[in-house]
């Protein structure tokens, strides 16, 4: 049940009402009821995986809990990890490594043929894995208490708003709000629809409508000239972003309808004046996450070897986090790119500070968010192309731009289509740009009048309607 | 206390490249504008070799300001 679906429109005021109909005892087993609802509806087999995942975790971080022997404590802890990744490698990396390391044999000499395995990815389960581990060593640190009600704890994993594509949610954040008395609150409710209304507004005016234009650009049986591809590919970045930060917003506003506050996914990225800062305002959850649970422990294990410790620990964290996103060179590339930006960034520090202090601050800023948001341009190529060798090609595409294939428009018989994309895309970030200068998410238009306010909103249901696109394209995470 | 924010001075200026910072144990790595998740590590290895003990990741992890750092420090020299 995709959330830009005619299903998902259904069944979210259907659990709404019910929700606030029920007595409070009773509000979080109707979520967690509805969250496996939401889940079998999209499948049924791999149920048995979540519910595994989540009773392993359950009992073995109340028996770390309990116990003072240390060694009895790490060993709930590695069985509670182990037992969690040990599922997400069979089922998304299996097939990956196994044929990439018979390729290499097979390149040598060996005449290997590898036993693949014929089994599709289960859905979430980079998210719902993450979680999990993160919470078992929460528990093991002693951050968290060992939660429990094993009813809240499946809540905690399985609520359904996040359970397909995030935010990772770490317990400290999500648990403590599943045990408290939920009201209603109107202004909370409203909040979360207009941003549940904003985030359909990004994936359906805007993501996919660019999917058009990208998906022109990357096929490769479509003769293109060079800008074709240069201005395809900058659809690309804004497609992704759309997609991801309005599914994230949907996510948000749904979990809000029902009380909860779940952590922001996007703070404006492309404002960021380097990539340590652009990390922390894209998707900021995953990056937490790998911060908290991979980066902090490497460079505390490396700390030693000073300043290489720390190179070491990014790269490794990153290139990590690229191998999360899928199983394919693709995504590992993307990584290995990103972490080598990060530490290049750590290293020219020195210079960067000197470059500041000479050069006028308007200047520097300006220059800084623009070498930082064409990284990520050429990274995301590299990221949404089917193979390496694809990626190369669209790069090295981009050098064949004649001065006469300029014009204002490229993309052959769909002017209107791309003047709409251009438009929307201005209309985003002018929003976003609003939005940040006042004090809460979308509350800028509390102060005007009540009539304007709710033309304002009818408009911008029109609007949706009118020129979105309802053809259910999954969102671009929900497939990691 | 004053004996170990006397030692750790001289590590935060150097590490942290300011000599203006004045240690407190109400201040945190908010407050001090190269103290991040990247000089973080390389200040625990700074400490552990001017104070000559070793840290455990579980000491380090859940610190909140300069003041858990030296109760950290105070258990581990005493």
């Amino acid at each position: 049940m995709a959330f830009n679906s005619i299903h998902y429109l259904l069944f979210l005021p259907t659990i709404f009402i019910l929700y606030y109909l029920l007595p409070n005892k009773y509000r979080w087993k109707l979520l967690l009821a509805a969250s496996v609802c939401f889940y079998l509806l999209l499948s049924v087999k791999f149920i048995i995986l979540l519910a595994l995942a989540i009773a392993i975790s359950f009992f073995c971080a109340i028996k770390s809990e309990n116990t003072a022997d240390s060694s009895k404590k790490s060993m709930y802890l590695h069985i509670a990890i182990w037992s969690s990744a040990l599922i997400l490698c069979i089922f998304k990396y299996y097939n990956f490594f196994v044929d990439s390391a018979a390729q290499i044999a097979n390149s040598m000499g060996a005449n290997l043929s590898p036993i693949l395995l014929n089994v599709a990815i289960p859905i979430g389960i980079s998210f719902y894995t993450f979680q999990i581990i993160g919470y078992s060593l929460d528990v093991y640190y002693g951050v968290s208490k060992a939660e429990k009600n094993i009813g809240i704890f499946s809540l905690y994993i399985v609520f359904f708003p996040k359970l397909l594509a995030g935010p990772i949610e770490q317990s400290q954040n999500l648990l403590p709000q599943l045990h408290k008395t939920q009201e209603f609150n109107y202004d909370r409710i409203t909040s979360g629809i207009k941003l549940i209304a904003w985030g359909l507004f990004k994936k359906v005016c805007i993501a996919d409508r660019l999917t058009f234009f990208v998906d022109m650009t990357f096929d490769s049986s479509i003769e293109h000239t060079g800008f074709q591809s240069i201005i395809g590919c900058y659809f690309l970045v804004f497609m992704i972003y759309a997609d991801f930060s309005g599914y994230s917003d949907i996510a948000i506003g749904s979990a809000r309808l029902f009380g909860f506050e779940l952590v922001k996914n996007f703070n404006r990225p492309f404002t960021s004046q380097n990539l340590t800062a652009f990390w922390k305002r894209w998707h900021i959850s995953l990056y937490a996450w790998f911060s908290e649970y991979v980066y902090n422990p490497l460079a505390f294990n490396f700390r030693n070897w000073k300043l290489w410790g720390v190179v070491s620990a990014i790269l490794i964290t990153l290139t990590l986090s690229g191998l999360w996103h899928g199983a394919a060179w693709t995504f590992i590339l993307y990584g290995i790119l990103h972490g080598f930006g990060l530490t290049t960034e750590y290293l020219l520090t020195p210079f960067r500070t000197k470059l500041k202090q000479k050069l006028p601050a308007i200047f520097y800023k300006y220059l800084s968010i623009l070498i930082t948001f064409h990284f990520f341009y050429f990274t995301v190529i590299v990221f949404h192309a089917n193979t390496v060798h694809d990626a190369f090609t669209m790069i090295k595409s981009f050098l064949q731009v004649s001065p006469t294939q300029i014009g204002w428009y490229v993309f052959g018989d769909n002017k209107i289509e791309f003047i709409l994309a251009i438009l929307f895309i201005l209309i985003l970030l002018t929003m976003e740009f609003w939005q940040s200068k006042t004090d809460t998410y979308l509350s800028f238009h509390l102060k005007l009048p009540i009539a304007v306010r709710w033309s304002a909103y009818a408009l911008f249901v029109l609007m949706v309607v009118y020129f979105g696109y309802f053809k259910t394209n999954e969102f671009v995470y929900a497939q990691f | 206390m004053n004996e170990i924010i006397l030692r750790l001075t001289p590590i935060m200026h150097r590490i942290f490249e300011d000599r203006s910072i004045i240690v407190t144990p109400n201040i945190t790595a908010k407050d001090i504008e190269k103290w991040t998740s990247m000089t973080n590590a390389i200040f625990i290895a700074e400490i552990e070799q001017e104070f000559g003990f070793k840290f455990h990741f579980r000491d380090v992890m859940n610190l909140k300001n300069i003041g858990d750092l030296i109760s950290v420090i105070e258990k581990k020299i005493a």
